[in-house]
């Protein structure tokens, strides 16, 4: 019975270091495109980082 | 940013999590039930997967580094550093579901054998990759300390790799066969697959983070725009 918790615990801790890292890049990737965003019309540029 | 369609990102999405669901799925349905150790055994395929994109996340910014001090172009230094965030994460669930699969096997969840010690270094010296990078200002001298730290650094990966031929240790070696496994070709085929799902996996993790070292990149000329323009 334990040997299948750890099992489980084993996969649940890939999903959820995957999901901290795709969550932490895509709220990081919000944060800079909202700032690029202000600054660019501040600036009176069109905004965009590529 | 964002705006424009990105059909490679949205390859690499959907192909990532296609192969990550077949890899799973064939982990749990295809793959046989090893006979020494059970159903625990199943943890190897993604042990094995993440602990290979770990290291070749490290040999990236091995070589991020080399083209940073030949060229000194600032895109090696974000290949660099995107390939450390990313193969940090695959090393942590290297040495947290090795742990996992220890208990069960080794009746303990640590123990100061060679391999798993290097790993904690490993872990421990990548990580202060980014406290390096976090204490130096210029960015010139941030790039250059941290391409030569990335190259320094990946020697952990091939004492990693051998310590368990070079030394006595407990950590079965799969390119053996895995001592004390039994290995079977369906197991290959498996593992096979799920190395794979992780590459394409860290191929997409590494392009998004790429891509948000860029958009900062972007933010800070604009602040120094804006900074020039009010003085």
């Amino acid at each position: 019975m334990s040997i299948s918790v750890y099992l489980v615990a084993a996969y649940a801790i890939f999903g959820a270091l995957t999901f901290v890292l795709v969550f932490s890049m895509w709220a990081r990737q919000r944060q800079l495109q909202q700032e690029i965003a202000d600054l660019a019309s501040r600036l009176g540029e069109p905004g965009g980082a590529e | 940013m964002g705006k424009k369609r990105d059909t490679l990102g949205l390859v690499l999405v959907l192909a990532s999590a296609a192969a990550l669901m077949v890899a799973l799925g064939m982990v749990f349905l295809y793959a046989p039930r090893e006979a020494t150790m059970g159903d625990v055994q199943r943890i190897f395929y993604f042990h094995v997967a993440s602990a290979w994109v770990g290291f070749f996340a490290f040999f990236v910014t091995f070589l991020a580094g080399i083209g940073y001090l030949a060229r000194g172009e600032r895109r090696w230094d974000i290949l660099a550093l995107s390939s450390v965030e990313v193969g940090l994460t695959f090393i942590a669930m290297t040495v947290i579901t090795g742990s996992l699969w220890a208990r069960p096997v080794w009746g303990t969840y640590w123990t100061w054998e060679p391999r798993l010690t290097i790993s904690a270094v490993q872990l421990l010296i990548y990580v202060a990759y980014g406290m390096l990078r976090a204490s130096v200002e210029s960015p010139e001298r941030r790039a250059r300390f941290a391409a030569v730290y990335g190259i320094v650094a990946f020697v952990t990966v091939p004492l990693s790799w051998f310590a368990i031929r070079w030394w006595r240790t407990i950590h079965p070696d799969i390119m053996t066969g895995g001592e004390g496994m039994a290995f079977t070709p369906k197991m290959g085929y498996t593992l096979l697959v799920s190395l794979v799902a992780f590459t394409l996996l860290y191929a997409t993790l590494l392009r998004q983070r790429i891509r948000l070292e860029r958009a900062a990149d972007v933010l800070t000329r604009l602040r120094l725009r804006a900074q020039n323009i009010a003085k």
